[in-house]
This record gives structure tokens, C-alpha cells and sequence, in this order.
């Protein structure tokens, strides 16, 4: 409770044109590596049930957002369920590029 | 032929070649000796001596697999996957519990372009590049990669195997997958060779060896199996499949049948990792333990399906080799890859369709550009037009570097 307290506090940090610019690099990402349509990206989406993404699709995940300069951990990928989670973790990662 | 062991039928076959997808194609192009080599489309070769090659035109992923499935395919998956899908398809429904079904898939190079891609792929130290591998790397590039697939594709629970003895993996992913069912371990399997390496260092490579024709100035007559001037192969790609039945399994269900597999033999020259060992040694022993796998005489055999890749010496080794356990010009003698260039790892299973197709057809295809036999060559070898045969079995030869030895026989299916 005191982690999800935490995450929603840096969340109210960022702009709203940052989580905007955020969605739009996640959605371009997803839908290069889960080969799915724009339009089936949305923050409410669940990665592994609604897109279908599996263990490798991660992989990848995790490497596309290096180059954002957001490293992903285990545990963010194990507690990561829809879009706008994985929002939430590029959002609060310190080096994150991917507002610029 | 002993007589406890499962009967092996092939009762499907699926080809994606250069010179067509399909039997039908395929044969065509064969028995009027009409090769389909251009200049290499997938990179610049403007580098490299040699700037020709036999390619797989035309072939769309998207008519194969979704999106998804093909983005973790390399080509030489994508080809392969695809063979075998044909093969399945062309053998018709087929009731088998999925631990019943095996596969075997041959590769010489595996994902060989997908390997090549990683390379130089980020910046790297010094102002250099480094290589940047992506996650689907390992499982794009490892040789096992179209055995797993097909199997993940097509729900095989039994065997599923790669071979990698270079340009004969082909052949003997088909021997080995007959065995398979002749030892009871499956009644149904997928067996067959891909390759896609016509990439911009293996190519490089194999011209480094002074393996590849250099006649670019006329490609299409570059690959001339046994004539007097041939000068190395032309580096070709593509995918044969068969599908291995248990010949009661298939008399069963009232399926097609190509033809039986009589005899398989596989040897070693022991010898050299590029070169044949011009003594012939180790291939006739892979020969002669087809036939006696096959409980066959030389003389029983109608039709040569010869490995001939148009080297100096490898053609010259193998000539020698059918001269000795046939005795000269005693049987006719073809060399597909006049027509397809090499197939490389998957040269010995397309061949073995071809030797198949001949036994059903009874004719032997001649081979392209012989237009003037090396005299140290004493075989009947098929020229000009196709050539009607005997009835009786045919024998498919496959060779290849680090002097892996493999022949197959096929005959008339005698239910």
C-alpha cells in the first residue's frame, strides 16, 4: 500500500502532455512487437490477455524502452498488467527520455 | 530388407524452390532443364566475386503465417515451416494421436540472416559498432529452430529432431525420420531440409573457399553438374518436405503414395572438412549400405539421382564412386542442381522429390548445361530431354562438407 502511495504521487508529477507522449511511444512500441492495430492499444488493455503478449514479447518490451532509457526490473514485469501499468513505471523511472 | 521393421511410405511433398513451389513446378522446370538464377536481390553484392544466385522469388510470409509468427521466423524458418505445411496439405487428412507424429528438419546454416543482422547493430565503442541482439535471437538463429516450429505448428507430441551435416542435412533428415517410424517411435513425420543463407557474409565465405561458380557473366548456365567446364556451384535456396507414413497406416486411409523407402545409408569420408576424399571411399560405403539396406543389387537400380554440385572435384569423386558400384554408364545418371543451383541443407530432401518424381513418372530429367561431359566422367548421364526409364528403384545421393555421406533408395509401392 505504501509503494502504490508512493507510484501515485510521482504520478501526479507528470503532465498530463507527458503521459500523453508517454501513451503514444507505448502504443508505436506495442504495436511493432505485438503486432497489433493502433486502435487495440489502450491504457485499460491487459499486455499478456488482451494483447496477447508473452514471455519473449517482455523481452522485447524491455528492450525497446531501454532505448527511452527506462529499465524495466522482474518485478515490474511481473506486476505489470495493462498499458497504463507500464505507463506508470515509465513515468516514475529516473532516466526516462521518452518526454523529450 | 528385414522384415521386423515398419514399412515407410511417402505420401506428401511440399517445395518451395527457385524454380517453383510445388511438385508440379518444380518438375516442370526439371524435365525441361530451365534454371532461375539473377543477380542476388537481398543485399548488395557489388562487393563480392560472385553477385548471382538462385532465390526463392515472390515468397510472402503473410501467405504462410500471422504477423506475429512470422516476426520470430528467420527466412530459412519461414521456408521451411512453409514446405512442410505443403507436404501435409498435399498428403491429405491424416488421424494420428499428436505423440504419433515426429518431425525432422536438415539445415546447414540455420537462421543464418538473422545471425548476420545482429551484428554492427548499435553503436559501440571507439565510434565502432558493436552487435545488438535482440531477445527472439537465440530462437531465431538455432539450428533446431524449423523443428520446433513445425511442431508447435502442426501439434507433433512425438520426436522432433535437427540434422545439420551441412549440404546432405536434407537427406538425412529424411533417413532418420524414416527410421523413426521403421523403429516404431512414430507413424507420421514431417521430414525435409530449408535453407535461406544467400546473406552477404556467407556468401562472401563460400567464395572465399573458391566453392562458387564465377561464370557471372552467364548465371543461368553457371551450374553445370559433370560438364567439362564447370566451376563450382551456384549457391541456391529454399525448402523440401516430405510426409513419412507407415505404409499400412496410409494403405489404410487410401492415401497417394510417391513411392517407399527402401534403403537408407549414411557414412563418413573421415577425411577433410571442405574437400571430398577423391578416392570415394566413404561415399560408396554410404552406398552400397542403401542398397543392402534396401536388400537391393546395384543392378537393381534404375535411376541416379546424383549430389553433382558442379565443382571440380566433387563431381569427380562422386562419378567415380557410381562408376565403381554401378560399373560405367551402366545406369542414367541426373543432377538436379543444373536446374535449382544448391540448395545447400536443403539440396538432398528437394532431390529426393525429384527422385520420387521420376519413379512415378518414369523419367529421368536431363542435366542443364551439360554441354560437354568432362571425359574423365564414364556415367550415362541424362542430356538434352528427359530420358523414359525402367521400371525399378532410384537412388538419391547427398554429400556434404566435413564429408557427411548420406543415399536414399525409393521404390514402387509393392502393398
Amino acid at each position: 500500500m505504501k509503494h502504490k502511495a508512493a507510484v501515485t504521487q510521482q504520478e501526479s508529477t507528470a503532465t498530463e502532455a507527458e503521459r500523453e507522449a508517454t501513451f503514444g511511444i507505448l502504443r508505436e512500441i506495442c504495436v511493432s512487437i505485438l503486432t497489433v492495430r493502433p486502435e487495440e492499444v489502450t491504457p485499460e488493455v491487459s499486455l499478456r490477455d488482451g494483447l496477447g503478449a508473452d514471455s519473449l514479447d517482455f523481452a522485447e518490451l524491455s528492450m525497446a524502452l531501454e532505448d527511452h532509457g527506462v529499465v524495466l526490473s522482474e518485478e515490474d514485469v511481473r506486476s505489470v498488467d495493462t498499458v497504463a501499468d507500464l505507463m506508470d513505471i515509465v513515468l516514475r523511472a529516473p532516466g526516462r527520455k521518452v518526454s523529450a | 530388407m528385414t522384415s521386423d521393421r515398419h514399412r515407410v511410405a511417402v505420401t506428401g511433398v511440399g517445395l518451395i524452390t527457385p524454380v517453383g513451389r510445388g511438385a508440379k513446378e518444380f518438375w516442370h522446370a526439371l524435365c525441361t532443364a530451365a534454371p532461375s538464377v539473377g543477380p542476388i536481390a537481398g543485399f548488395d553484392p557489388s562487393w563480392l566475386p560472385v553477385r548471382f544466385a538462385a532465390q526463392v522469388g515472390g515468397f510472402d510470409a503473410v501467405e504462410h503465417f500471422t504477423a506475429r509468427e512470422a516476426k520470430r521466423l528467420d527466412r530459412a524458418t519461414r521456408l521451411g515451416a512453409a514446405a512442410a505445411a505443403a507436404a501435409l496439405a498435399d498428403a491429405g487428412p491424416i488421424d494420428a494421436a499428436p505423440e504419433r507424429w515426429g518431425v525432422v528438419a536438415g539445415t546447414g546454416h540455420g537462421g543464418v540472416s538473422s545471425f548476420e543482422e545482429a551484428f554492427e547493430a548499435a553503436p559501440g565503442p571507439d565510434g565502432g559498432v558493436r552487435p545488438r541482439p535482440g531477445p527472439l535471437h537465440v530462437p531465431m538463429v538455432m539450428a533446431n529452430a524449423t523443428a520446433a516450429v513445425v511442431s508447435m505448428r502442426h501439434r507433433v507430441r512425438g520426436p522432433s529432431l535437427a540434422i545439420s551435416t551441412a549440404c546432405a542435412s536434407g537427406a538425412h533428415a529424411l533417413g532418420e525420420g524414416a527410421r523413426l517410424i521403421r523403429e516404431g517411435a512414430a507413424d507420421v513425420v514431417l521430414a525435409g531440409g530449408t535453407e535461406a543463407a544467400i546473406t552477404p557474409v556467407t556468401v562472401a565465405a563460400f567464395c572465399r573457399l573458391g566453392a562458387l561458380s564465377e561464370r557471372g557473366d552467364d548465371p543461368v548456365r553457371a551450374s553445370r553438374p559433370f560438364d567439362a567446364h564447370r566451376d563450382g556451384f551456384v549457391m541456391g535456396e529454399g525448402a523440401g518436405f516430405v510426409l513419412l507414413e507407415r505404409l499400412d497406416h496410409a494403405v489404410e486411409r487410401g492415401a497417394r503414395r510417391y513411392g517407399e523407402v527402401l534403403g537408407y545409408g549414411r557414412s563418413s569420408d573421415g577425411y577433410h572438412l571442405t574437400a571430398p576424399d577423391p578416392s570415394g571411399a566413404g561415399a560408396r560405403v554410404c552406398v552400397e549400405q542403401a542398397l543392402a539396406d534396401a536388400g537391393l543389387d546395384a543392378a537393381d537400380i534404375a535411376h541416379v539421382n546424383a549430389h553433382a554440385t558442379s565443382t571440380r572435384r566433387g563431381d569427380l569423386a562422386e562419378a567415380r564412386v557410381l562408376g565403381e558400384v554401378f560399373g560405367p554408364g551402366r545406369v542414367p545418371v541426373t543432377a538436379p542442381k543444373g536446374v535449382t543451383g544448391h540448395l545447400l541443407g536443403a539440396s538432398g530432401a528437394v532431390e529426393a522429390v525429384a527422385a520420387l518424381l521420376s519413379l512415378r513418372d518414369g523419367i529421368a530429367p536431363p542435366i542443364a548445361n551439360l554441354d560437354r561431359p568432362d571425359p574423365a566422367v564414364e556415367l550415362d548421364l541424362v542430356r538434352g530431354a528427359p530420358r523414359p526409364i525402367r521400371g525399378g528403384p532410384v537412388l538419391s545421393n547427398s554429400f556434404g562438407f566435413g564429408g557427411h555421406n548420406a543415399a536414399l533408395v525409393f521404390g514402387a509401392v509393392r502393398a
